[in-house]
């Protein structure tokens, strides 16, 4: 067959461009490291790259946001840590005034001290993070949460909202607990009611806190105060009665006539009506009243000043230390709520800890997975690579030296 | 007889002189594109009858013929036309290519940044520096946008430009034909039909021929007169015999921002438009990449910041900021009325009356497509360009009027267009040119939702509001700046029933709504007219008692509030797009994923097609081409032709010279 002969110069020459254009590939290739230099090299890998590169960033900022959900939440549990130590330190005062040994001058002493506790608590509750932001305001976080007002009243400055973090594309972890639902909605008494003692009461009798004892009955009754009142019965017998607000006369119950009906008072003996049961201890008088109110809100500082203003007054009268007792033994029931949620929002904290360390570690994992699946999709095989770099060379090597050899022959050479 | 000896030696003589002069020639144009080696064909002369018998007289030329297969040269032409349409296409597309998915200059990198401000943000919703961090990542990826819509307008520039100058090109290949035509119809008459062709201008022909057909389609009629006629696209004349038309370049009918092609016949009359007739060719690459590549990349791009700039907005509008107030623009409005007029294009010269604008109702339904608009009979028909679907037909309102056109897209018109008008409606194209951040003030940044909610400390139950959802912040609820008209507090009556009150007023605006204890109620909702109007909705969960009260109320001073913030941030993985199958990023990649393959396409086609050409190109070069070996073999045989006639020449003289001596 004949050939041109410039169509076979140009064969030659383009047989050497070729081999140059794919040695150039291959050394961009090596000199960057990536197999995909541009989507078309290989359209789905390019896809499946952004892809990667994509959730490579998210799991970065989520990283990011699970260490500052870390920070935020340990910051609140030492704080809370803190706080428990001193409302226990409270608790046990409170314990200690109720024993019947101290004086009037020793409880004064020990409200002194409950009184620089409360002082503490308050400072903890308003403590403010790296950012200056107050922890337990909910969004309000530029308000200080706890303050007094004029009267002396503890106020919470702040609202119930609760700061959340997005930990992974579908999680959310709190950062923050509002001061309502750490310090705030603390229901009183034993949590369901409290039982308080008349001022005017003569008698030395003392309600407990007593506690519900029929759940569905309990729930059932519309929620109202109840009014224990001691009688004389027809009998002539010390009796009671138990008006509800809403319900009307409890015990003795109707169609009994009260108080000729009432039961006769049986020391620490049982009082049952509506889920409710309680009871009476000491001596109370004819005309004395104890009422069961259903359990509000009462912040846990407000709580703590309630026992200490009790502590001060004094107990010199059997009827006064009645009172100071119930007094306390209330006090110590709305701590006990308090410390019972204290101890709810750092179980929660707790969780929220373990949910964010779980999470870091998941993150950790998938992120080298998906490192993992992005090298093999971009990376260069540096081996296979490399030999087909010293291939192209030598085939570029010969086709030049071929060329160069072969264009010699001509025939004119020998005219 | 010796006198014949001498004229068959002359003629020998003169025979391979002109051989010499052939392969000479042939030598000289060894590097001549488009050059056809020739051939000296010769025949014995006519032989003289003496004596009853015939005796030679030497040799004569019959022709010089040129080696041209026609076959081989239509092959040729065939490859190098789709060969320079995929390079082209491939030069092109490449740039494309390169530029969507880089890290410096393509959109994804930024899309992320911009959503972990975002995080930042709600990570700490009160701290300044993040909300600065936020706006400029803002900042920079509007930028970001618009300068890959800069680079896209700029690439259709030099499309548009290229495909003007090859226009030129064909036009000038179109006069250069004609005028070859005209040279080698003259040569032809001139040798009467007897002579031989002029093989070189026929050469020069053929090689015009052949850039005209990597330009563009054509097609090739030969005529009887030795001359040729060029036909563009499907049989448009631009070249019969020695007549030439030109091909003119000017803006688009339909889109005036493209150029498009036009034939203007050489006796005048009007422009025809054949754009759509071209293929094949670097032309037809051009334009192939121009309406499968280029458009749908401008118009994708637009759809992906008409998605961003529309979902961030719509949630940023139901935020508060630090000021109190409700979440204002935060990119481009992209219903703004000047941006909405300019979607809608009049064909080129239209002076009215018809008068439209477009609005973006639904970014989820969005397409990367053009619309075209057209008004026949008191109909309007639109039609989706991308396949030629019709997604609305209506009869023409009373204007003003506003008509949805399905693919979530409004048409508002202001006044109608008079029966034969069309338009071109591209609702996504430009807009990503046209994203700006539109927020300056870093505590404008609507990071907290406007409604929260508190517990009555003196709440037995445990009931607990779970979430706030804000929809909608244009209702009368939030007509009055800094509070909820009314605000609200949700009043138990018993366990299972709840008022819903007017706390401003105590007014009850609706008694005795139903309420599921232990799982998430949507009060409003369940509560019925006229608070399920307001905007807003509260979850609550647990289990409250009689009595038990909770505010609503609006989040002034709610400077640590993130809600708003989280659920911007959320958007970025929320299939916002291409009907709820892709977010931002998806709706991104799925461009970058078409152009990768696009290009990978045209680079395998461009790899076959061109050693094809290579392939064609050797076949007609083998027939055809000069071998300068070959023709160093000539030389010396017709060297030796010389030198033997010239013996011929020599003996006849001492024939001669032996006579003359003889009879002395």
């Amino acid at each position: 067959m004949r050939i041109s002969t410039t169509g076979f110069y140009q064969r030659g020459i383009d047989a050497i461009l070729d081999q140059q254009s794919a040695l150039a590939k291959t050394q961009l290739q090596l000199a960057t490291q990536k197999r995909v230099l541009t989507p078309s090299d290989d359209p789905v890998a390019a896809t499946l790259i952004e892809a990667f590169k994509t959730e490579l960033a998210s799991l970065e900022r989520y990283k990011q946001n699970a260490t500052t959900a870390k920070g935020y939440n340990e910051q609140s549990d030492s704080i809370l840590d803190t706080f428990t130590t001193a409302l226990g330190r409270v608790r046990e005062l409170i314990l200690l005034a109720g024993n019947g040994a101290y004086d009037a001058l020793e409880r004064e002493a020990l409200a002194n001290e409950a009184q620089e506790r409360l002082e503490e608590l308050v400072g903890i509750a308003n403590s403010q993070n790296s950012e200056g932001e107050y922890l337990f305001s909910g969004f309000r976080t530029d308000v200080k949460p706890i303050t007094r007002d004029v009267a002396g009243n503890f106020v919470y400055g702040g609202d119930n909202g609760q700061r959340q973090i997005f930990i992974n594309n579908d999680v959310a972890v709190g950062v923050t607990h509002s001061g309502a639902d750490v310090f705030q909605l603390i229901k009183d008494g034993n949590g369901d009611f409290a039982t308080f003692g008349n001022a005017a009461n003569t008698g030395n009798g003392a309600i407990d806190p007593g506690s519900v004892s029929d759940r569905l009955a309990f729930n059932a009754a519309t929620p109202q105060t109840y009014t224990i009142t001691m009688v004389n019965n027809a009998a002539g017998e010390l009796a009671y009665t138990v008006f509800g607000s809403v319900d009307g006369q409890l015990i003795p119950a109707p169609p009994l006539v009260a108080p000729a009906d009432a039961p006769a008072y049986v020391e620490d003996g049982q009082i049952v009506f509506n889920g409710i049961k309680t009871g009476i201890n000491g001596e109370p008088a004819v005309g004395d009243i104890f009422t069961v109110e259903m359990a509000e809100s009462v912040d846990i500082f407000t709580t703590v000043q309630n026992a200490i203003d009790a502590m001060r007054v004094g107990a010199d009268t059997e009827a006064a230390r009645a009172q100071l007792r119930m007094a306390l033994d209330y006090s110590l029931e709305s701590l006990d709520r308090g410390l019972e949620n204290i101890s709810r929002v750092r179980a929660e904290l707790g969780t929220r800890l373990n949910v964010i360390d779980s999470e870091l570690s998941a993150n950790e994992a998938s992120k080298v997975n998906a490192k993992t699946t992005l090298s093999s999709l971009e990376d260069l095989d540096v081996v296979e690579a490399i030999s087909r770099f010293n291939l192209q060379q030598t085939a570029l090597e010969a086709a030049q030296s071929s060329f160069a050899r072969v264009q010699n022959l001509s025939l004119f050479r020998f005219l | 007889m010796a006198i014949d000896i001498l004229n068959v030696g002359v003629s020998g003589l003169l025979g391979s002189q002109i051989g010499i002069s052939t392969t000479s020639h042939n030598i000289a144009n060894v590097n001549t594109e488009g050059y056809n080696r020739q051939r000296n064909e010769y025949v014995s002369s006519l032989p003289q009858f003496l004596g009853g018998q015939y005796f030679g007289s030497g040799v004569e030329l019959s022709n010089v013929s040129r080696i041209f297969n026609q076959v081989l040269t239509n092959e040729v032409r065939a490859n190098s036309n789709s060969a320079s349409s995929y390079e082209a296409y491939l030069e092109q597309a490449r740039q494309l290519d390169s530029l969507l998915a880089d890290a410096d200059t393509g959109l994804n990198q930024q899309l992320q940044a911009f959503f972990a401000a975002l995080q930042g943000v709600s990570d700490n919703p009160s701290s300044i520096p993040a909300r600065q961090v936020l706006l400029s990542q803002a900042n920079t990826l509007a930028g970001r946008f618009q300068t890959l819509d800069n680079t896209l307008s700029k690439q259709r520039d030099s499309t548009n430009a290229s495909v003007s100058a090859i226009a030129v090109e064909i036009s000038s290949l179109g006069q250069s034909i004609a005028n070859l035509n005209i040279a080698i119809t003259a040569a032809v008459s001139a040798g009467n039909g007897v002579a031989g062709q002029p093989n070189d201008l026929l050469d020069q022909r053929d090689v015009l021929i052949d850039k005209l057909a990597s330009l563009t389609n054509i097609t090739t009629v030969d005529q009887a007169d030795g001359s040729i006629s060029v036909f563009l696209g499907n049989g448009q004349a631009l070249v019969v015999g020695a007549v030439y038309n030109q091909v003119v370049a000017q803006p688009g009918v339909n889109d005036p921002r493209n150029t498009d092609l036009f034939l203007q016949s050489s006796n005048g009359g009007a422009l025809i438009d054949i754009t759509s007739q071209i293929s094949g060719g670097k032309l037809g690459g051009l334009l192939q990449f121009r309406t499968e590549l280029l458009e749908p990349a401008i118009n994708t791009l637009g759809k992906v910041a008409i998605g961003l700039a529309s979902t961030v907005n719509e949630q940023h509008a139901l935020g508060m900021d630090l000021n109190n107030e409700l979440g204002g623009l935060f990119f481009t409005d992209f219903n703004d009325a000047a941006i909405a007029a300019r979607r809608v294009i009049p064909q080129t010269g239209y002076t009215g009356p018809g008068s439209f604008s477009v609005d973006i109702t639904d970014v989820n339904n969005l397409t990367n497509s053009n619309y075209l608009l057209t008004l026949n009979a008191g109909t309007y028909t639109v039609t989706r360009l991308s396949d030629n679907t019709v997604i609305s037909t209506f009869a023409a309102p009373a204007a003003p009027a506003t008509v949805a056109l399905g693919d979530g897209i409004t048409l508002n018109i202001t006044a109608n267009a008079v029966n034969g008008d069309s338009f071109v409606l591209a609702p996504t194209r430009g807009a990503a040119g046209e994203m700006e951040r539109v927020i300056d003030d870093v505590k404008a940044v609507a990071a907290a939702l406007p409604v929260n909610t508190r517990t009555t400390t003196s709440n037995t139950g445990s009931g607990i509001v779970k979430s706030v959802q804000v929809t909608d912040t244009s209702t009368a609820a939030f007509a009055t700046p800094f509070a909820l008209s009314p605000p609200l507090q949700i009043v138990f009556t018993s366990a299972t029933t709840y008022n819903v009150v007017d706390a401003s007023t105590s007014a009850i605006l609706v008694a005795g709504a139903t309420f599921t204890p232990n799982q998430d109620n949507d009060l409003l909702a369940t509560a019925g007219p006229p608070v399920n109007a307001y905007g807003y909705e509260i979850t609550m969960a647990g289990a409250p008692r009689a009595g038990d009260s909770f505010d609503v109320y609006y989040n002034a001073g709610g400077v640590g509030d993130n809600r708003n913030s989280q659920l911007l941030a959320a958007l970025q993985n929320l299939p916002t797009m291409d009907g709820g199958r892709s977010n931002y990023s998806q709706a991104y990649g799925r461009l970058i994923a078409e152009v990768g393959t696009r290009t990978a396409e045209a680079d395998a086609n461009y790899a076959s097609s061109a050693a094809l050409v290579e392939q064609s190109k050797a076949r007609r070069d083998a027939s055809s081409g000069v071998n300068l070996d070959e023709e160093a073999a000539n030389l010396i045989r017709f060297q030796q032709a010389y030198e033997a006639s010239a013996q011929v020449i020599s003996v006849a003289r001492s024939l001669f010279d032996t006579l003359f001596q003889s009879v002395r």
